[in-house]
């Protein structure tokens, strides 16, 4: 399972980021803190996704999780 | 400010802390979101805090259908939560229906391709040309992959959603709301088209159903 736990978290940040209940308004607060955290996010997948292209995918790959 | 996680139908709060150890609470009636309160933004873009959200949305899945939030969604107080979740009322009862008995699973795969469909340069083509067809064929090499391996699951599948992300080689992800009662059969199947091409594909879930919120089909 740890090997599988970097794949797991790009699809849980990929989720996270692009999936689930959108509220559209200025009703939620701390905008730039949510930016900040969106830019943290997409540091970490591609920061993942790096590692998986020096190290290789496929043995992290099998198992599934 | 009241960090909000998922939205529930009328269950109370799962029995774990929220982020911070903070306590969760359910608020509102018929459709209940799933909150913590906290005086600022208690998310980092850690893996840890990402979990432990990703943690809170689990167990409210334990007790009932969800819908996850997007992350990082916060209300000033109550009042506020409790206008929207008034405001959409219908269209949340109406997701939570969809979602209900079923999960999300995740697939990635890496597209490798095979020499032969890495795109033979055609003959007499100028160098140009050749590029751009090898290219071509690449890309269409890679969407018959993936749709070989799509398909199959998607059949099994209430809803499903892919992409094919560029790159060398490209990746699929695809997206699939599935019956509790399917997962494991779902699971199987990876397995069969893993070996029948043979590729590596990593099959991650069960999640909350985040793909399949929505209002419109995307």
């Amino acid at each position: 399972v740890t090997a599988t736990r970097d794949i797991a978290l790009v699809d849980l940040v990929d989720r996270l980021l692009d999936g689930g209940v959108v509220i559209h308004g200025d009703i939620t607060l701390a905008v730039a803190d949510v930016d900040l955290l969106y830019v943290g996010l997409r540091a970490l997948v591609a920061s993942v996704e790096t590692m998986e292209r020096e190290y290789g995918m496929k043995p992290a790959l099998r198992g599934g999780l | 400010m009241l960090y909000a996680y998922a939205i529930t139908g009328p269950v109370g709060p799962p029995d774990i802390e929220g982020l911070g150890g903070a306590p969760l609470r359910a608020v509102g009636h018929d459709v209940v979101a799933i909150v913590s309160e906290h005086h600022e933004l208690p998310l980092r873009a850690e893996p840890e805090d990402l979990w432990a959200h990703e943690a809170v949305v689990e167990a409210a899945m334990e007790r009932g259908p969800v819908l996850p939030m997007r992350v990082g969604t916060s209300f000033p107080g109550e009042a506020e939560l409790l206008g929207v979740l008034r405001g959409r009322a219908r269209e949340f009862r109406r997701a939570l229906a969809r979602v209900d008995g079923a999960v999300e699973l995740g697939i990635r795969a890496v597209l490798d391709l095979a020499p032969s469909e890495n795109g033979t340069p055609a003959a007499g083509a100028g160098p140009g040309t050749a590029y751009m067809l090898g290219r071509l064929e690449r890309v269409r090499a890679a969407e018959r992959m993936a749709a070989a391996i799509h398909e199959p699951l998607a059949a099994l599948a209430r809803e499903a959603t892919w992409r094919v992300e560029a790159g060398q080689p490209p990746r699929l992800a695809g997206a699939y709301l599935v019956d509790r009662s399917g997962v494991e059969a779902f699971r199987e199947r990876v397995t069969e088209l893993e070996d029948r091409r043979p590729i590596a594909i990593v099959c991650t879930g069960p999640w909350p159903p985040y793909s399949f919120v929505a209002e419109e089909e995307r």
